[in-house]
């Protein structure tokens, strides 16, 4: 194992979340003290820049660029971070927040002042009762302390940090559709361009960071970018990451790691204790629901966005769900379609009327009453939807069925042969 | 009509955010926490303490998993059954509560105390899996054992109404 100490989930496990004064204790606000104090926006911006710090969301897109798209000049900005943590197999954000909710109000306010908004949203998900109560209780401290709110630290810079609860809507993950949540208005994607960095919420200039990203936020303000860069796999694989594990290992849960440290294959074996029953792993899940699936004879590949996407397929939110020998990839394929046919927004008309086909047609074959005929038809309909609709979300909906069908196509024929499922349920 | 209290916290609301239309799905939330469900007449209340067109608020309304439109049962438990959940007993969990309830998925109990939901969205408790949310608590590690334990206390109020009816 890594001596590796974590540094967004160190203090993973606590029932109750570090109060204000244990947060201070560890250096904390002292980043957000001296960037507000002591530096320029653009120096913020910079800093981040150099840190090569990538978003953390799924997109992996730099953080400090996406912050320099922002125009300059005068009138409203917004930042709004993105909590909506609805991706199967997620639960990273969950932890942050409801462990050390000071360390992404400090990055908040960071984060806020590079792109100088002076007021910010946390979307966060309606089911995540738990972490929003103790983000609007540690809000209020960090007011009451005088690190946020009007003339922080004698300064000119004000800012006001919101915590809106979402509703049940894994699409108000997609940044667009969030924003339209937070307008008031049914969460669907908007066409681009324009960019929120131009046009977001309220039509003003918008950053849209997952938390993650923001934790990592004022450690690199806190220690500087050249120190953040001796985390991780330099220049384009820096910093740490939360790796989800869930599925079929024997220890699941949330792992802290620099990017590129372990494989799929340690990761599994040395942190999450290996398959239970000693059975081997027949595929990874990345990313949730929405990334293909890693076979198994990739499994040494490194945990970092470019190896992972060098093996076919995408790191994303680093959800990883780890699926045994007896695990019917059919099956598996199914339940992620049933997902995204629930979730489907229903604005593109490929995804909303395709999804529900998809899932129909996995259903009939994981049954045993498909034919050769219905592969041709599952692959004629994710072409239809990919690439043909307004958000990334329609993309991800046909992975769980295109990557099952390239790397296990023998299991598809096998339900069709037999006229069964030839795979334990999961009873 | 919303009472005074709720229709105080709408107004509250739509002064916080530099818009008054972002505060329409924190105020149809509150009217659903007083009515327990969104009857027509507090969607339209609703939408007019805001100032938006009863359009606007039914958008929201018949969009949100959260936000229900028909009256359920006073305890809402629902069963993550999407892959995390599924490979890790999930179809079990949801059996012994069905069984233990006496009802199926979808239904709520005779006494309208307990609706029982199987859902594919995943509500990120997946390494303490199987899970189900009961009302707003996340019950999590629902072994079999726990599984009872959690029944028994669905079920214990329900049978002390029964005895004292009896």
């Amino acid at each position: 194992m890594s001596d590796y100490q974590p540094l967004l989930l160190a203090h993973a496990g606590r029932p109750t979340p570090l109060s204000l004064e244990e947060y201070q204790a560890e250096d904390g606000y002292t980043a957000w003290k001296k960037v507000a104090t002591e530096m320029t926006p653009e120096a913020v911006i910079e800093e981040v820049k150099a840190s090569g710090l990538r978003g953390r969301g799924g997109a992996g897109f730099p953080t400090g660029m996406k912050w320099s798209f922002v125009p300059k000049g005068p009138g409203d900005k917004y930042l709004c971070v993105n909590a909506d943590e609805s991706e199967p197999g997620t639960f990273k954000d969950r932890e942050i927040m409801e462990t050390n909710p000071h360390l992404l109000i400090e990055g908040i306010a960071i984060s806020a002042y590079a792109i100088s908004s002076r007021v910010a949203f946390i979307y966060i998900r309606g089911e995540y009762a738990v972490a929003a109560d103790r983000l609007d209780a540690a809000i209020a401290e960090a007011k009451a302390a005088g690190l946020i709110g009007n003339k922080i630290f004698g300064t000119e810079y004000s800012l006001e940090i919101h915590v809106f609860r979402g509703a049940g809507a894994y699409i108000c993950g997609e940044e667009t559709a969030l924003l339209e949540s937070l307008e008031g208005r049914r969460p669907m994607p908007r066409s681009r361009p324009p960019f929120p960095a131009v046009e977001g919420l309220y039509r003003r200039p918008t950053v849209v960071n997952n938390v993650e990203t923001i934790a990592n936020v004022p450690f690199i303000l806190r220690h500087g970018a050249a120190w953040y860069t001796t985390i991780g796999v330099p220049p384009k694989n820096t910093g740490p990451k939360i790796f989800c594990l869930s599925g079929r290992v024997n220890r699941p849960g949330n792992y802290e790691l620099p990017l590129g440290a372990v494989t799929f294959r340690e990761l599994i074996d040395t942190y999450g204790g290996g398959v239970p029953g000693g059975r081997a792993v027949k595929g990874v899940l990345p990313a949730g629901a929405s990334a293909p699936v890693v076979p198994a004879d990739k499994l040494d590949t490194k945990l970092d966005y470019d190896s992972v996407a060098a093996a076919g397929s995408m790191l994303g939110s680093a959800s990883l769900i780890v699926l045994d020998e007896t695990t019917c990839m059919v099956r598996a394929a199914a339940r992620m379609e049933e997902f995204f046919r629930h979730e489907s927004c229903g604005k593109c008309t490929p995804c909303r009327e395709g999804t529900g086909w998809l899932h129909k047609v996995l259903v009939r074959l994981e049954e045993g009453r498909g034919t050769a005929a219905d592969i041709d038809l599952l692959l004629s309909l994710s072409g239809e939807i990919n690439g043909k609709v307004l958000c990334a979300l329609g993309d991800f909906a046909t992975s769980p069925v295109t990557a099952t069908i390239r790397h296990f196509r023998e299991e598809y024929v096998r339900h069709i042969e037999l006229g069964r499922c030839p795979f334990p349920s999961w009873n | 009509m919303l009472s005074a209290e709720t229709q105080e916290k709408i107004r509250a609301e739509t002064e916080r955010y530099p818009s008054r239309r972002t505060a329409l799905l924190p105020a149809l939330k509150l009217a659903q926490e007083e009515r327990g469900y969104l009857p027509p007449e507090a969607v339209a209340e609703v939408a007019e303490l805001v100032g938006v067109s009863h359009a606007a608020a039914w958008e929201l309304a018949t969009f949100y998993s959260m936000l229900r439109l028909e009256p359920e049962g006073r305890v809402r438990v629902e069963v993550c059954v999407q892959l995390p959940c599924a490979l890790a007993g999930a179809e079990r969990l949801l059996r012994d509560l069905s069984a233990g309830l006496g009802i199926a998925p979808g239904q709520t109990t005779p006494d309208g105390e307990v609706t029982l939901i199987r859902t594919p969205e995943c509500f990120g408790a997946c390494h303490r899996a199987p899970m189900a949310r009961v009302n707003e608590v996340y019950r999590e590690s629902l072994t079999p054992e726990a599984t009872q334990q959690l029944l028994q206390e669905l079920n214990a109020p329900r049978q002390q109404g029964r005895e004292s009816a009896a």
